[in-house]
C-alpha cells in the first residue's frame, strides 16, 4: 500500500499540545503522503478540533512537545498566513463571520496574496470574479451571497459551502477539514463532498475530520484513525469507519 | 439675544473648560488666530469637487472665492457677501438661539461671510457643495432655508491646506419648513496642524426630515456638534459621525437633540477609530419634552480601538419628560477581534493586511452607507490616508 503512495506531506511526531493548563494533545502520531485522504474519527473532547487548530497556527495553543514537518519544513515555525500560502488549509468547523468584510473582497485579497507568493501576477477583478463564479457554481453557492459580508447571516450549509468554495479558490496542498459535516443538511453535504472529491489529485493530502461516518460515504478516506485523549490508539482502512459507527468507540477508548 | 451677542462679538457667552460639555476639550483652542502662511490659493484640486455638485461655493480662511465658485440655477444660493445687511438680518432673525454655552454666537459674530441658501416651497435642488480650504485662520455661517415640502442635498468638505497651521470654524443653520427633506453631509479633512470646530444647528417642523453625516479626519484638534430640535409632530432626524484618528489626535463631538413635539423620531450612531495616542469623546444628549409623546429615541456609540494609547469617551445623557417614548441607548468600545484576525492570517492575508481589512469594514458600515457615490468615494480614499 505504502508503495502506491506519493512522498510524506506531514509528518507529525510525538506532538503534545495544551490550551491554557489543560494538555490537549498528548503525543499524536500521524504521516500523510500527497494522493492520500485520512480520516480522523473519535468522541467529543478527544482533541480533532484542537488537532486542526494547532496545524493553522491558532496562537491559543501551546506547543510543548514533538514535531510536524510540511514538506520538509518544520510548520511550527511558520507565521499562520505563511502556513497558508505554502498550502496549508483548514476548513473549519465554525467559520467567523466578519461584519463589513465582504465576502469576494475577502477571497480576492486571499487569493491574490497566494499568487504572490507563487510569484504569479495578481488577477484583476474581472478575471478573479470569472473565476469566482466558476467555483461558486461548483458548491451551488447562492451566487446573491457573493457580495455580502464574510458569512454574516449565512445559514450554516452556506457557511460550509464558502469554507469549500475558499479551498477550491485557494487549491492548498494538504486539506483539513474539521467536522464540515456537522449541522448539515443532505443537499449541502453533497454539495461539500464533491467540492472535496473534485480536488483529488495525487499531489494533494487531506484529512478529514468527523465525529460521524456519514461525510464518509461521500469522501471515502484510504486511512480511517481513532482519536481518543489526545492520541492516535487505532488506525485501519476504511472499513474502520463502518465498524466505528456500528459499535461505537467504547471498545476502543475503553469507556462508556 | 443673538444680536446682543455679536455686539459684543460673541464673547460673553463662551463655554467654559471643564464643563460637562468640555470635558476633554479646551473651548479657547478654536479661538486663537494664526496667521494665513504662503499665496492664496489659484486652482481646486479636482478631487475636492464633486461631480454631481450642481453648485460650489468655495472659501478660503472664511473668504467667499468668486473665481473658484459656481452657482447652479433652480436654486437661490449665494454668498452673504452677495447680499445686503437687510437679507442677512431677514436670513435668521430670531429663528435660533444659538445653543448655549457654545461658540456659535461668537462664530455667528466672526463670521464674515458664509453661504445661503434658500429653497422655495416644493421645489427639489440639487447638490450644493461647500468647500472651505484653511491655510490660516478662518470663520464662516451658513444658512439653509428649506420651506415646505423642499428637498436639497449640502455636503460640506473643509480642507486642510497640507503643511499650513490652520483653524476653521464654521456654524450652518438649518430650517427644514412642513415635510421638507434635507440630506447633509460633512467632511473635515485635517492634519496635524489644522483644527476644525463645526456647528450645526438644525429647525424641524412637522414631517420634516433631516439626515446628517459627519466625518472627521486627521484633525489635530476638531469638535462637532450637532443641535437639533423635533419642533413639529412627525419630524425626523437621522444623524451619524464617524472620527477617524491614528496619530495624537483630539475628537470631540457633542450632539444634543431635543424633542419637542409628539410622534418625533431620531436615531443616532456615532463611531470612533482612535488609534496611535488619539482620543475621542462623544457626549449624547436626548431631550424628550413633556409634551413630546409618542416619540422614538435611538442612539448609539460604536468604538475601536487600534491601540493601548488611544481613548474613546462615551457618554450618553437622557433627560425624558414624557412617559410613553421608546428611547434606547448603547455604547461598545471594543479592538479588533482576534479570531476574525487569525482567520484572515490563516487564509493568506498578513497581519498588517488583516488588520487593515478589520479597520476598514468596522468604517464601512457608514462609509457605505453614504447615497452619493463622488461623496462615498472621495471618504475611502481620504480614510485609507488617515489610517
Amino acid at each position: 500500500m505504502d508503495q502506491m503512495s506519493g512522498e510524506i506531506l506531514l509528518e507529525i511526531k510525538g506532538l503534545r499540545a495544551k490550551a491554557g493548563d489543560t494538555e490537549i494533545l498528548k503525543g499524536l502520531d500521524l504521516v500523510v503522503r500527497r494522493g492520500e485522504i485520512h480520516a480522523i474519527m473519535g468522541p467529543n473532547g478527544s482533541g480533532k478540533s484542537t488537532l486542526s487548530q494547532v496545524i493553522a497556527g491558532h496562537p491559543g495553543y501551546e506547543i510543548t512537545a514533538g514535531s510536524v514537518v510540511y514538506k520538509g519544513k518544520d510548520l511550527l515555525e511558520m507565521a499562520p498566513e505563511i502556513r497558508s500560502r505554502e498550502g496549508v488549509f483548514i476548513a473549519y468547523q465554525y467559520p467567523v463571520e466578519i461584519p463589513g468584510v465582504a465576502n469576494n473582497y475577502f477571497l480576492r485579497s486571499a487569493l491574490n496574496e497566494h499568487r504572490k507568493h507563487k510569484g504569479l501576477p495578481e488577477l484583476d477583478g474581472g478575471a478573479f470574479l470569472k473565476l469566482l463564479r466558476e467555483r461558486m457554481k461548483a458548491v451551488h453557492m447562492d451566487p446573491s451571497l457573493v457580495g455580502r459580508s464574510l458569512n454574516e447571516g449565512f445559514s450554516g450549509g452556506q457557511k460550509k459551502r464558502n469554507e469549500v468554495l475558499q479551498m477550491l479558490l485557494l487549491e492548498p496542498e494538504l486539506a483539513f477539514l474539521d467536522e464540515t459535516d456537522s449541522g448539515l443538511d443532505i443537499d449541502a453535504l453533497r454539495d461539500c463532498a464533491e467540492g472535496v472529491n473534485s480536488m483529488k489529485s495525487p499531489d494533494r493530502g487531506f484529512v478529514v475530520v468527523t465525529h460521524y461516518q456519514r461525510l464518509l460515504e461521500h469522501i471515502v478516506p484510504d486511512h480511517v484513525h481513532v482519536l481518543s485523549k489526545g492520541r492516535i490508539i487505532h488506525s485501519g482502512g476504511k472499513e474502520l469507519a463502518l465498524e466505528l459507527e456500528e459499535k461505537g468507540y467504547e471498545w476502543l477508548t475503553g469507556t462508556p | 439675544m443673538a444680536d446682543g451677542d455679536a455686539m459684543s462679538g460673541g464673547l460673553s457667552s463662551l463655554p467654559v473648560a471643564g464643563s460637562e460639555e468640555w470635558k476633554y476639550l479646551d473651548p479657547a483652542r478654536f479661538l486663537q488666530s494664526p496667521e494665513a502662511e504662503g499665496s492664496s490659493l489659484d486652482a481646486l484640486d479636482p478631487s475636492w469637487v464633486l461631480a454631481g455638485a450642481d453648485s460650489l461655493l468655495v472659501f478660503q480662511d472664511g473668504v467667499f472665492r468668486d473665481d473658484l465658485s459656481r452657482l447652479g440655477d433652480g436654486v437661490d444660493v449665494r454668498p452673504l457677501s452677495a447680499m445686503t445687511e437687510d437679507e442677512i438680518r431677514q436670513s435668521r432673525p430670531g429663528r435660533f438661539d444659538p445653543p448655549e454655552p457654545s461658540l456659535h454666537a461668537a462664530v455667528l459674530a466672526q463670521a464674515e461671510d458664509g453661504v445661503h441658501v434658500s429653497v422655495s416651497r416644493g421645489v427639489r435642488a440639487g447638490l450644493v457643495q461647500i468647500l472651505e480650504i484653511g491655510s490660516g485662520s478662518g470663520w464662516t455661517r451658513h444658512v439653509v432655508d428649506a420651506s415646505a415640502g423642499a428637498q436639497v442635498d449640502v455636503v460640506r468638505l473643509g480642507v486642510a491646506l497640507p503643511g499650513r497651521t490652520s483653524i476653521s470654524r464654521s456654524v450652518t443653520e438649518f430650517r427644514l419648513g412642513q415635510g421638507a427633506s434635507v440630506d447633509h453631509a460633512m467632511l473635515v479633512d485635517g492634519h496635524v496642524r489644522s483644527s476644525a470646530w463645526n456647528g450645526i444647528v438644525a429647525r424641524l417642523e412637522r414631517d420634516a426630515s433631516f439626515v446628517s453625516r459627519q466625518f472627521l479626519f486627521g484633525s489635530s484638534v476638531s469638535r462637532a456638534e450637532c443641535h437639533v430640535e423635533l419642533q413639529g409632530p412627525g419630524a425626523r432626524a437621522d444623524l451619524a459621525g464617524l472620527c477617524a484618528q491614528a496619530g495624537e489626535e483630539v475628537a470631540d463631538v457633542l450632539t444634543v437633540v431635543r424633542h419637542a413635539a409628539p410622534h418625533t423620531e431620531s436615531k443616532q450612531v456615532f463611531q470612533a477609530l482612535a488609534g496611535g495616542r488619539s482620543s475621542a469623546s462623544f457626549l449624547g444628549v436626548v431631550q424628550v419634552d413633556r409634551a413630546a409623546q409618542k416619540t422614538s429615541a435611538r442612539q448609539s456609540s460604536r468604538n475601536l480601538l487600534l491601540s493601548r494609547e488611544a481613548s474613546v469617551n462615551s457618554r450618553p445623557q437622557l433627560e425624558i419628560w414624557a412617559d410613553d417614548v421608546k428611547c434606547s441607548h448603547g455604547s461598545t468600545t471594543g479592538r479588533l477581534d482576534d479570531k476574525a484576525l487569525f482567520f484572515l492570517r490563516s487564509r493568506g492575508l498578513s497581519l498588517e493586511s488583516a488588520r487593515r481589512l478589520l479597520v476598514r469594514a468596522f468604517a464601512s458600515e457608514l462609509v457605505e452607507a453614504v447615497a452619493r457615490e463622488d461623496f462615498r468615494f472621495l471618504l475611502e480614499s481620504r480614510l485609507e490616508q488617515v489610517l
